[in-house]
């Protein structure tokens, strides 16, 4: 069930809270231990918190959408009395004794929280095949990743353990598992849901989101996250008139052909759905990947650096990366942060010709589990480096992106879409995802498994 | 290019000797990359902020 369905049925008592934790405890008893999506599950917590609920329902108090749903927080973000690793052995036993602020805006509109999800090692990658709790699995075929870092959020949600999960994302992060689970994630505008309790990986480009299985979900969830409880409603499908840029450049080179294609099928049915469709040009894409990776880099290197002795506690990947941050000259550093805001100035006047930018959210379908590079037209790329390269612009530019699934490729995976629009205008960009969604037919379809 | 050994060396990081194969591409492609993007700011140039985002 949706979220809109599930909390409908709450309301007609239909169905209780209670229902819902336990039909979620019970699936994920039944197929996690394939999936490996969650780090802790809270039962018991869980299930006291929807009784709770259930006697608010039953005395007339409703919360909103999110009243009486059960959800899952990314590892990464802070619960009070519930152990937040962030993936890492530096953390494995680290009980916050207070919750981020995303987590009380979550609880206060009444969502439950069921457990907390597996993820990348500190946020820092895209496979979530975490050296200290294990590989999470993708739902639609176990051998490949789920993406990350936010990986063990999008398994569940694409499992059907839950509706919605929590996600971060500094450099693809929520996009990339939404993209190649099959579901719908959204970074927001920088800065818009806050970051206050959520482990760092890199202060400039840390975003927090949902990821749903409908657009649906994922905005009731967004606008609950940024506090708005007390005026949610689901933003109407529409496209008509409304100006979609499709990139010219950089965005459609070096595609898997079923990407590439899904994606142009996907521009078509934008146009027939009314929007006015047009091709622009953007400004330097490689430049803002270039600054981005540095930036990230440095960042996470004086996150972590008092760390740097301890390296058997940290993944051979992450270390790596934390090494190449520490070398990074301040000037380096500042420059890059110069170009970012020269760039930023350039890129914003795209928003004068289109509203939105329409694109692949990854050039590929999920790669297999321990596979380190992809092909284009026999070319090898390395994986990390073609799973951000087309979500990470939108973090250096601070700007909302929507990925959303618009088609499966042969071998049955999911196939992501993006749609990016300027600083605070994710409500256009949940519209339009909505209208694609529907034409699409691919709403919160579950893997066969 | 700058010596990314040496430099190390000077900030006492703690870079194996196994681990260069992997530091030293990724090091020299970023300089490679950044170098002509920040031979083009203007010297006003200040860094981004978050009031940047418009």
């Amino acid at each position: 069930m949706t979220i809109l369905e599930a909390g409908r049925a709450l309301r007609e008592r239909r169905v209780s809270a209670a229902e819902l934790v336990t039909q979620a405890l019970d699936r994920i008893a039944r197929a996690d231990p394939k999936l490996n999506a969650f780090i802790t599950v809270t039962a018991d917590a869980a299930r006291a918190r929807a009784k709770l609920l259930d006697e608010e329902l039953a005395q007339g108090r409703n919360r909103g959408p999110l009243h009486g749903i059960p959800i899952a927080h990314k590892d990464m973000i802070e619960t009070k009395g519930v152990r937040s690793t962030a993936g890492s052995k530096l953390f494995a036993n680290h009980v916050p004794d207070s919750d981020a602020e995303l987590v009380q805006r979550l609880d206060a509109a009444g969502a439950i929280m069921i457990g907390k999800t597996n993820l990348h090692e500190l946020c820092h990658g895209i496979t979530s095949s975490n050296p200290h709790f294990g590989a999470v699995h993708n739902p639609w075929d176990f051998d490949r990743i789920p993406g990350g870092s936010s990986g063990g959020s999008a398994a569940a949600v694409a499992a059907g353990f839950v509706p919605m999960a929590t996600g971060t994302d500094t450099g693809g992060s929520i996009r990339i598992p939404a993209s190649y689970c099959g579901v719908v994630g959204l970074k927001p505008t920088f800065n818009y849901v806050s970051c206050r309790g959520v482990m760092p990986l890199a202060f400039t480009l840390d975003h927090a989101g949902p990821i749903g299985r409908t657009v649906g979900d994922a905005a009731l969830s967004f606008f609950s996250m940024t506090g708005g409880a007390g005026q949610i409603t689901l933003p109407q499908p529409d496209l008509k008139n409304l100006r979609m840029g499709v990139p010219g450049n950089f965005f459609f080179d070096r595609l898997h052909p079923e990407v590439a294609s899904a994606v142009r099928k996907a521009v078509q049915t934008a146009g027939a759905l009314g929007a006015e469709v047009r091709e622009i040009r953007l400004p330097d894409v490689d430049a803002l990947n270039t600054i981005g990776r540095l930036i990230q880099l440095a960042e996470a290197s004086t996150v972590w650096k008092r760390y740097q002795h301890r390296r058997a506690d940290f993944g051979s990947d992450v270390y790596a990366l934390l090494q190449e941050g520490l070398l990074i000259p301040a000037t380096d550093y500042l420059d890059a942060q110069r170009v970012r805001r020269k760039l930023s100035r350039e890129f914003s006047k795209v928003w004068e010709q289109v509203d939105c930018l329409i694109a692949p959210a990854t050039p590929v379908t999920a790669p297999k589990i321990g596979e380190t590079q992809v092909q284009f037209d026999g070319a090898a790329e390395d994986v990390r480096l073609a799973s951000t390269r087309l979500t990470r612009p939108f973090n250096v530019l601070g700007w909302p992106a929507l990925s959303l699934p618009c088609g499966f490729s042969e071998s049955g995976m999911p196939i992501g879409l993006q749609l990016a629009g300027a600083p605070k205008r994710e409500l256009m960009l949940f519209r339009a995802g909505a209208a694609l969604e529907d034409a699409f037919g691919l709403a919160g379809k579950i893997p066969n498994r | 290019m700058t010596d990314w050994r040496a430099l190390a060396a000077a900030l006492r990081a703690p870079i194996e000797q196994e681990d260069w194969a992997q530091v030293l591409p990724v090091m020299e492609n970023l300089e490679r990359a950044l170098d002509p993007l920040r031979e083009n700011l203007d010297h006003g140039e200040a860094p981004w902020t978050s009031d940047d985002i418009e």
